[in-house]
């Protein structure tokens, strides 16, 4: 049974989280102190830690610097109400894997711890996940929730440039240029009979599109 | 009112000054030149009367004007008839030569007791002569004259000497006629190198100018003060002390929002949490009434976002740059649609390639997150959102246009205020629109609504003038 640290020092949010986490099957731990935090986590072997970054004594990010500093390699999701841009920027340059601003949705959060406990078992440079799809390029293997989907080469190219720029747009003409390499010759329809295989492989929303933009994938927890 | 650049300003100025220093000398120089030579022609004059006394001497010691006066007085008791000086002992024909061989300008005249002896036969009338020692200036025949009294070592004698004014004025206008074509080279030389200097002297403002326009909106770091020149060392030491109070109060703004945020947030995060906990465990027909709830904390946590941005575009200063608007809109949408259950909303964007303009990226993003999440929450019904990009000489529009019910145009001032929604029952913040506003406003830019020509649905136009250069140029 995964074990997940929770640090939040809300007297209401900590517990409430705590609670929704248990009923989602996870072992919690709470605490609402960075040196608690530091101490728990130098002693238990956590699955996934959820930071939140305005702490007492010792703030979140200096926790993260840390435990990183000590070779803590544990997935850390930051849950803090800082949104800047920069405070994004400093949370994953201190080395944590995802950032979420509160309030956020608890069904949000349960499929973010997901998704790094599935990085985690799979770990490995050369992998990418969005959502349930991961995608292994060492291997050129595709799985939706854990299950191997086959991919032509085609299907794979487009995939895995869409994957390393998911939540942007790519136009259609950067996949014609992915899939150029490949043929010197690139059939006008070609990109789009493979993002219509991949969504019938997929499903339908798990590739977006707008005209004028191109095609996307990822959601709110990509 | 367009203010001409500060070279030109100052390069006007100097010219200015240049040409009334040249006048002012021209004025002087002429005026000395006079006077010299006036004491000069004065000097000519003692010359020509010292070189008739001279010439009379022998005459003069032969005592003959004398017995000429004495003569003169008995021919005047007997006849009172004037003296005729035709036959006049005192100058031979070629002493006379020899005076106007050397002063052919001067006249003169030879008074005896106060009676004049001998005269040169042409120039002003003797009577209008002055019979006195020294210079003196007078009028005769129409024409100013200057003459010089020298009396002789008989006190009864006075040579005189005289000239026209005119033989002694110094004009100005063959000295130009000779010197037009090198002063007006000199004058164009000038100008070339004056201008020429005042770039060069200038550019390093202009360099300072480019490197605070080059700078990115939070880069408050201070000049280094050794990269620039010693004149500018004021300025960079002001421009240091500005950035240091612009870096404080923004830390200070910034610690406000994230203090507020985390005042605000946290607990909201509480309730939502315990309000997701509940609907877990109530029976399904309470779950409406924790979805109602959890509907309520979500427009009160968009109310605060709104709340925070436009805060923070109250301390936000624009740096404009080139940005690709294609790909801003691009990211926009992409958030946006990220967001949104699948199947809710189409976009379309035209056109499909990037489209370059010289704004501030950050207030166009935020107004244009702004308009999108406007037609998200009020326009979802209407399932499409098309934006256009328009971009023309002097102006950059875009274009978000909606499926929804529209806006009447009563009602489109009010919507662009903050907190006014279209109904009260309208779901949304009512920052949206003001957001988008404020945002433009600081970009430089407008918002404006309309009707969609093609159909029914609201049209948001951002409208964005072409950036004006804050360099030294006009």
């Amino acid at each position: 049974m995964p074990r997940l640290l929770v640090a939040e020092d809300d007297a209401d949010l900590g517990p409430a989280m705590k609670r929704a986490l248990e009923l989602d099957g996870y072992v919690v731990d709470l605490f609402a102190r960075g040196d608690d935090v530091l101490e728990a986590a130098s002693v238990n072997a956590y699955d996934v830690i959820l930071l939140d970054l305005g702490m007492p004594r010792m703030g979140g990010l200096e926790v993260l610097r840390q435990l990183r500093a000590e070779g803590n390699a544990t997935p850390v999701i930051v849950v803090t109400a800082f949104d800047r841009t920069r405070q994004r920027v400093a949370g994953l340059d201190a080395g944590a894997d995802d950032y979420v601003v509160k309030p956020v949705d608890l069904e949000e959060l349960a499929a973010r711890i997901r998704s790094q406990l599935r990085r985690k078992d799979g770990r490995s440079a050369d992998s990418v996940s969005v959502g349930e799809v991961t995608l292994d390029f060492s291997g050129h293997v595709a799985s939706l929730e854990g299950e191997v989907v086959a991919l032509t080469a085609k299907e794979f190219r487009v995939l895995a440039l869409l994957m390393r720029r998911a939540r942007r747009f790519v136009s259609k003409a950067d996949l014609e240029g992915e899939l150029y390499d490949q043929e010197h010759w690139v059939e006008s329809n070609t990109v789009e009979v493979a993002i219509s295989a991949l969504r019938r492989k997929f499903g339908r929303d798990f590739i977006r599109t707008a005209r004028g933009l191109g095609y996307m994938v990822g959601g709110p927890h990509a | 009112m367009k203010r001409s650049s500060l070279s030109s300003r100052l390069y006007r100025r100097v010219l200015i000054l240049l040409a009334l220093t040249g006048l002012g000398m021209g004025a002087i120089l002429y005026s000395v030149t006079n006077r010299e030579i006036g004491r000069a022609s004065d000097a000519q004059l003692v010359n020509a009367s010292r070189l008739l006394y001279m010439m009379m001497q022998d005459e003069l010691t032969a005592g003959v004007l004398a017995a000429r006066g004495q003569n003169q007085d008995q021919a005047q008791d007997q006849a009172r008839e004037p003296q005729k000086l035709d036959d006049d002992p005192l100058l031979s024909d070629e002493e006379r030569k020899a005076f106007h061989a050397s002063y052919d300008w001067c006249m003169f005249a030879v008074f005896w007791e106060g009676q004049p002896v001998a005269q040169s036969g042409w120039g002003a009338p003797v009577s209008l002569v002055p019979r006195q020692p020294g210079l003196h200036d007078f009028i005769a025949v129409g024409d100013h004259w200057r003459s010089y009294g020298l009396p002789g070592r008989d006190p009864r004698l006075l040579v005189v000497v005289a000239e026209r004014d005119t033989m002694r004025e110094f004009s100005m206008v063959p000295v130009l006629r000779k010197l037009a074509l090198p002063l007006l080279l000199l004058i164009a030389a000038s100008m070339l190198v004056l201008w020429w200097t005042l770039r060069k002297s200038l550019s390093e403002v202009e360099r300072l100018a480019s490197t605070l326009n080059a700078r990115s909106l939070a880069d408050l770091t201070p000049l280094a003060r050794g990269d620039w020149s010693r004149d500018l060392g004021p300025l960079i030491v002001a421009l240091n002390k500005l950035f240091v109070r612009l870096d404080q109060a923004y830390e200070l703004e910034q610690a406000f929002t994230d203090d507020v945020a985390h005042e605000l947030r946290t607990p909201l995060a509480a309730i939502r949490a315990q309000a997701q906990l509940l609907r877990k465990s109530v029976p399904a027909p309470q779950q409406e009434e924790t979805n109602r709830l959890l509907a309520v904390v979500d427009r009160a946590g968009d109310l605060i976002d709104g709340m925070l941005t436009l805060a923070r575009l109250n301390a936000t200063a624009v740096s404009t740059r080139s940005v690709d608007v294609h790909a801003l809109v691009a990211d926009v949408v992409a958030e946006t649609l990220i967001h949104l259950p699948p199947e809710t909303m189409e976009f379309s964007v035209t056109p499909d390639h990037i489209v370059r303009w010289r704004c501030d990226p950050s207030s166009l993003q935020i107004a244009l997150s702004a308009v999108i999440g406007n037609a998200t929450v009020h326009a979802r019904d209407g399932g499409q959102v098309d934006i256009a990009i328009v971009r023309s000489s002097d102006r950059l529009a875009i274009t978000v246009g909606d499926r929804g019910r529209g806006v009447a145009p009563a009602d489109r001032d009010r919507l662009l205020r903050r907190f006014e929604r279209g109904t009260a029952n309208e779901a949304g913040s009512g920052l949206g629109l003001s957001i988008a506003v404020k945002a433009m406003k600081l970009a430089g830019g407008t918002v404006r609504l309309e009707d969609r020509q093609d159909g029914g649905g609201l049209l948001v136009v951002l409208s964005l003038p072409a950036a004006i250069e804050h360099g030294l140029r006009a």
